[in-house]
């Protein structure tokens, strides 16, 4: 069946570009006709989706396919060697999946839930540009390629968190999502740059900064062996390169300290929510740090890398951090972005402590079931008329069963218990975080990891209990949601229980449970290392850890009962944290202050300073010289002094002075 | 003397020049003589500048010949560089008349004036563009910043536009004596007037040592060039005459003018004070540095869309003038390209502000809010020529030039070159705040009064919007090419810079001083 594999490879790039070309229509031609829109946008992705089932087959079947590559050579000159391109390899065709899928699934929900908005075909429109942005992403070929892919994506996020324009909030968040990810890619830049330099002199008419490439193996790996050899890059260097390059991922995957814009991007409508900022351009930052795994390692490609550990930190942070928060927000989709935050940090993790296989499968699961808890907080909300606050929800289980049963396999799922998706990963991670050995206080990021775990299964059922179970408190009449909204929820059901599977040997488990404990490949890391042969012909598959699972099961047990005391049999413990302890509560509550910490700054130190350096140089160097006035009234507008005399004079005065001044300072300073 | 064949074979490397000239004569009496044919002059120079351009175009690639020969060497050198500033200059011309045309009544009885100085001021640059000689160079940078001066005063009855021009013309004054000063010195120096010859001598006078007199003179002269590119600190003058100015004119003093100063400076600096590149290195990095600080960090606060976009062009040329000290590593061609994408995406900016301006009357940054759902098409044309002069790879044109500047700079691998790319970097973000800050406020906030106050867009109908509307769609349509045709234009661009070393064949257009 794969004698067409050529074809199926050569036709890859039209999975991207069919989402662009139906996007652009939308906004040229269809527009005014819903369905038509709807239409087209589906059926890009749905195309795009069995494409990319068709590439994972293939390459399943017959591994040596990949990676396939087709390049574009858009800038050429002797130095230098720009392609664009198309990259499927096995890494790539498992995000193709996850993102098409999801994909597809939310643009079906959203003809449900948009359904009465006037920018329906617009949103579609949106939708498909948002799609096809990041498929390029994901098949990107080369660094640069993909950070043009990556700011296309984030317009497309700015575009739809604000989409509802009329909401103050919507807009705020906008730009606050717009200001923190400019810090966040500036530093992506940076590195990318300076990894540039260092490499400079390996690319010599190659494409530059290419990610794989078996067939010249002008790529990453070789280019960083290659400047170890001639002494431009050291592993310190490196290092320093991968933690600036990190600031992308950072902020795109909203990690400490630049994940302040994620929750606050709930503003969005929920579909998006779903889409954007839970399953795929979240995970871009993952996925990037995967893809170009080499540069985070040492330059022999050893895992002991200051800057994997920085990774790590970062994300074992934030997964705690995020979770405490988590704890006490009473926003349906507030509460769920922080829980996105959370897993974020778990991925970072995972490909932190060396176990990029983990930290990629976490991905995967997460996508599916965060998706789908997200399009049920949508559901929820549509049926309450727009409704977020969980106080005033409770008792819906009853009058929306197939949301609340897809919500409770998805927190099910989310909080770990054995036999759903999200254990499988989780426990891996974890198991990898508790054998990390680099830096002083190595060991302390796996007990934080279970203990976080331990949060996670808490609020996610205390998100349930508080939704579904109970009396009802609000005053709306809930209803269950049309088929369009219930389907995708049904379907991602499924993966949300099964994908888990493709991470786990059942015979090594099986063995394990025996007493015969033995490493067997398991369908995912087997796949996904494919993609990852600079780190050795074969991944290592562990043993089974049955303590371990033991372990996390425990954990994600005792949380769960712990919801289940406080949110349906009233054990006061969370009344208690709040009377006694209301600085905890609080802390958590707000976020553990980053957004004051960071208006602070920039209210009470960065402009005043700014005012005040200009106040200074406009009085000293400026004033009654150049029309300044501007600089000094930041905020209040200009003044202009235009009626006042003798400002030619002084004009000249300044050129002479200039002139006489640099020449007389250069001639003493001493040249370079 | 020459047979008269060759006489004219050389003359008529001039057609460009002269079908300009012709047309400046038509335009400067059509107005007198043909009063109820008014509203053709702006189409008559756009006739003229495509026929300049289209003369220009063939002359592209030839071996360079050096015209008005005095000795071996000629005032006026027909050479790549000289035919793609011309190129350049003519599409900024057009552009900008092409915008003029919704607002032609700002200039009331003077619309023949503004157009006529218009062309001898981009004639002016063609001049500029070509000139191998210090009296050349003087005569048409004096033509150029006097008809500059004109034009920001063209309005008179605006007491900005009155204001502005007085003061561009004492500081042109004031530059125009330093210039002069420096011009002195090398004449005294070197004895000649020739750039080739001038290159020769000063190779052997650098040899020496330095000396004070190399630094005065350079200081000098590139006081002059940074007058007319507005880097810090010779650019006090700027933001009262870009905002004075009328809007059109602000726009072609942000690149036409400067495309001339950035001639003369790649000329000047790269070939005849070539050999004096460790004197001059340190003072073009430090002018460049002090204009990415200065322009950016002031273009932050600014509130009014022109002075926003006048603030951010002093930081432009900070990151353009990388180019120049980069020059022993490819820093020409990343200039030349930076140059074409910046004409593209600056005067597709000033054409969106002229767009909004001519309907509300208002440049406010935050009269902009919500433009996105009254004219979607302008606000998506202004979203992207904003963004990419953020330097923003969508499209990648901006982001591009700036990349290939940059990396020229890397590439110079030297404490100066790493400081240079390190503040272009840096102050590269507030520019990314300033400059996306209208594109925000348009796609996300709530509609302005302004905007709301604008009527139902009309498809049906042709109105005074449609020119500088044209003006925007092409310079959106060129950073589109310049976005994909990279490799295409970059070509281009190191061909327009190519050697200038070597001395032109003399054609046989005899100069005033042939014997």
């Amino acid at each position: 069946m794969l004698e067409n594999s050529g074809v199926l490879f050569s036709t890859a790039p039209m999975i991207v570009l069919a989402p662009f070309l139906v996007g652009a229509i939308i906004i040229l031609f269809a527009r005014f006709n819903k369905t038509l829109s709807m239409a087209l946008s589906v059926g890009a992705v749905t195309y795009g989706f069995f494409h990319s089932l068709l590439l994972l087959n293939a390459l399943r079947q017959e591994p040596h396919l990949g990676p396939w590559q087709t390049n574009i050579d858009w800038f050429v000159s002797s130095s230098f060697k720009l392609s664009m391109g198309v990259l499927v390899d096995n890494l790539a065709a498992v995000m193709l999946i996850v993102v098409c899928t999801v994909s597809l699934l939310v643009q079906i929900y959203t003809h449900g839930y948009m359904r009465e908005d006037p920018g329906y075909s617009r949103f579609y429109a949106y939708l498909s540009l948002f799609t096809g942005s990041m498929l390029g992403l994901v098949v990107s070929t080369n660094l640069f390629e993909m950070y043009f892919f990556w700011e296309l994506v984030g317009v497309c996020s700015y575009f739809l968190i604000g989409f509802w324009w009329f909401k103050p909030t919507a807009a705020a968040a906008c730009l606050k999502a717009f200001v923190i990810n400019r810090i966040g890619d500036f530093g992506f830049l940076v590195g990318i740059l300076m990894f540039l330099g260092a490499t400079s002199g390996f690319w010599q008419g190659h494409s530059i900064l290419t990610f794989v490439d078996p067939q010249s193996s002008f790529d990453l790996t070789n280019a960083i062996k290659w400047a170890a050899e001639h002494g431009t890059l050291t592993t310190a260097s490196l290092s320093v390169i991968a933690i600036i390059m990190f600031m992308g991922p950072m902020a795109k995957s909203a990690q400490a300290p630049l994940h302040v814009w994620l929750p606050d991007a709930m503003e969005g409508p929920t579909p998006i929510s779903a889409l954007i900022h839970a399953a795929t351009m979240v995970a871009a930052g993952v996925y990037l740090v995967a893809r170009a795994y080499p540069i985070w390692l040492t330059v022999d490609g050893s895992t002991q890398s200051v800057a994997l550990a920085v990774v790590a930190w970062v994300g074992g942070f934030t997964a705690f951090m995020a979770a405490t928060i988590a704890l006490s927000q009473n926003d349906i989709k507030r509460a769920l972005a922080w829980s996105t935050v959370s897993q974020l940090g778990y991925m970072f993790v995972g490909l932190g402590v060396g176990a990029y296989a983990s930290g990629m499968f976490h991905l995967f699961n997460h996508a599916f079931f965060k998706a789908m808890l997200f399009l049920c907080s949508g559901a929820v909300i549509h049926g309450l008329h727009g409704e977020q606050d969980m106080r005033q929800m409770g008792g819906l289980f009853k009058k929306m069963p197939i949301t609340a049963w897809c919500f409770l396999i998805g927190t099910i799922s989310i909080s770990g218990v054995p036999g759903f998706s999200g254990f499988f990963s989780k426990d891996a991670i974890i198991d990898k975080a508790m054998h990390f050995n680099i830096g002083p206080l190595a060991g302390l990021i796996g007990p934080l990891m279970l203990f976080t775990a331990f949060l996670t299964a808490f609020y996610m059922f205390r998100m349930f209990f508080m939704t579904f179970t109970g009396e009802y408190r609000g005053k709306a009449h809930p209803h269950e949601s049309p088929l369009a909204m219930t389907a995708p929820l049904m379907v991602l059901a499924v993966p949300s229980i099964l994908s888990g599977y493709l991470g786990v040997n059942p015979q090594a488990l099986l063995g394990a449970l025996s007493g015969h404990a033995q490493a067997l490949p398991d369908v995912f890391t087997a796949f996904l290392h494919q993609s990852f042969l600079y780190m050795g012909a074969e991944p290592e598959f562990e043993v089974p850890n049955l303590l371990g699972m033991g372990i996390s099961t425990v954990v994600a047990f005792s949380g769960i009962a712990l919801a289940f005391m406080v949110y349906t049999r009233g054990l006061g413990i969370n009344t208690w944290v709040k009377q006694t302890l209301p600085q905890v509560y609080q802390f958590s509550l707000n976020k553990w202050y980053f957004d004051e910490l960071y208006m602070g700054v920039l209210q009470k130190i960065i402009l005043p300073v700014y005012t005040a350096v200009w106040t200074l140089v406009d009085k000293v160097l400026i004033d009654g010289v150049v029309d300044g006035t501007s600089i000094a009234t930041v905020g209040t507008g200009e003044v202009l002094k235009y009626t006042e005399n003798g400002r030619g004079q002084s004009y000249a005065m300044v050129i002479f002075a200039c002139v006489a001044g640099l020449a007389l300072i250069f001639y003493f300073f001493p040249r370079g | 003397m020459n047979n008269i064949q060759d006489y004219v074979s050389a003359l008529e490397l001039l057609k460009p020049h002269i079908c300009l000239a012709i047309t400046i004569l038509i335009v400067s009496v059509w107005n007198l003589f043909f009063p109820a044919a008014k509203r053709f002059t702006p189409f008559i120079c756009l006739a003229g500048l495509g026929l300049a351009a289209v003369q220009l175009l063939p002359q592209f690639l030839i071996a360079p010949i050096a015209l008005f020969g005095s000795g071996p060497y000629g005032l006026y050198t027909v050479d790549n560089l000289s035919v793609a500033f011309g190129l350049v200059v003519c599409g900024v011309g057009a552009i900008v008349v092409l915008m003029t045309m919704g607002l032609e009544h700002q200039f009331g009885e003077n619309r023949g004036e503004f157009y006529t100085l218009l062309l001898i001021a981009v004639l002016s640059v063609m001049f500029l563009a070509g000139t191998t000689d210090l009296i050349m160079l003087f005569v048409a940078l004096e033509t150029l910043s006097l008809s500059c001066v004109l034009l920001t005063g063209l309005t008179k009855r605006d007491r900005k536009s009155n204001e502005a021009s007085l003061k561009y013309l004492l500081s042109t004054a004031a530059v125009t004596a330093t210039l002069l000063y420096g011009l002195s010195f090398v004449y005294g120096l070197t004895g000649s007037t020739n750039y080739y010859i001038i290159h020769e001598k000063l190779v052997q006078y650098t040899a020496i040592e330095p000396k004070l007199i190399i630094y005065f003179m350079t200081v000098l002269i590139l006081s002059a060039v940074g007058f007319k590119l507005s880097a810090v600190p010779f650019h006090m003058w700027t933001p009262d005459v870009y905002e004075g100015a009328p809007t059109p004119v602000t726009a072609f003093l942000s690149i036409g003018s400067k495309a001339g100063g950035f001639v003369v400076a790649m000329r000047l600096l790269s070939f005849v004070f070539g050999s004096a590149y460790a004197e001059w290195g340190v003072i073009v990095a430090v002018l460049a540095m002090a204009s990415m600080i200065v322009g950016n960090l002031v273009a932050l606060s600014q509130t009014s869309l022109k002075r926003m976009l006048a603030y951010s062009s002093i930081a432009q040329v900070g990151y353009m003038l990388i180019g120049i000290v980069a020059l022993p590593k490819d820093g020409m061609p990343a200039l030349m390209f930076y140059i074409i994408v910046y004409a593209f995406m600056n005067l597709g900016a000033f054409a969106g502000a002229i767009l909004f301006a001519n309907e509300t009357g208002s440049d406010n940054i935050n009269d902009l809010a919500g433009l996105m759902r009254k004219r979607p098409l302008l606000a998506i044309g202004l979203s992207i020529c904003l963004v990419n002069l953020a330097g923003l790879p969508i499209p990648p044109a901006g982001f591009l030039a700036k990349v290939f500047i940059f990396w020229s700079g890397v590439q110079l691998q030297s404490p100066i070159g790493w400081a240079l790319v390190a503040v272009a970097l840096v102050t590269s973000v507030p520019a990314i705040y300033y400059y996306c800050r209208p594109v925000i406020k348009m796609v996300v906030r709530e509609p302005s009064e302004k905007v709301l106050a604008l009527p139902a867009e009309r498809v049906d109908q042709v109105d005074s919007q449609l020119w500088p509307a044209l003006a925007l769609a092409f310079c959106v349509i060129g950073i589109i090419f310049g976005s994909t045709m990279v490799s295409q234009f970059m070509e281009v661009s190191s061909k327009a810079v190519g050697p200038m070393t070597t001395p032109p064949k003399l054609g046989a257009l005899p100069g005033p001083f042939a014997n």
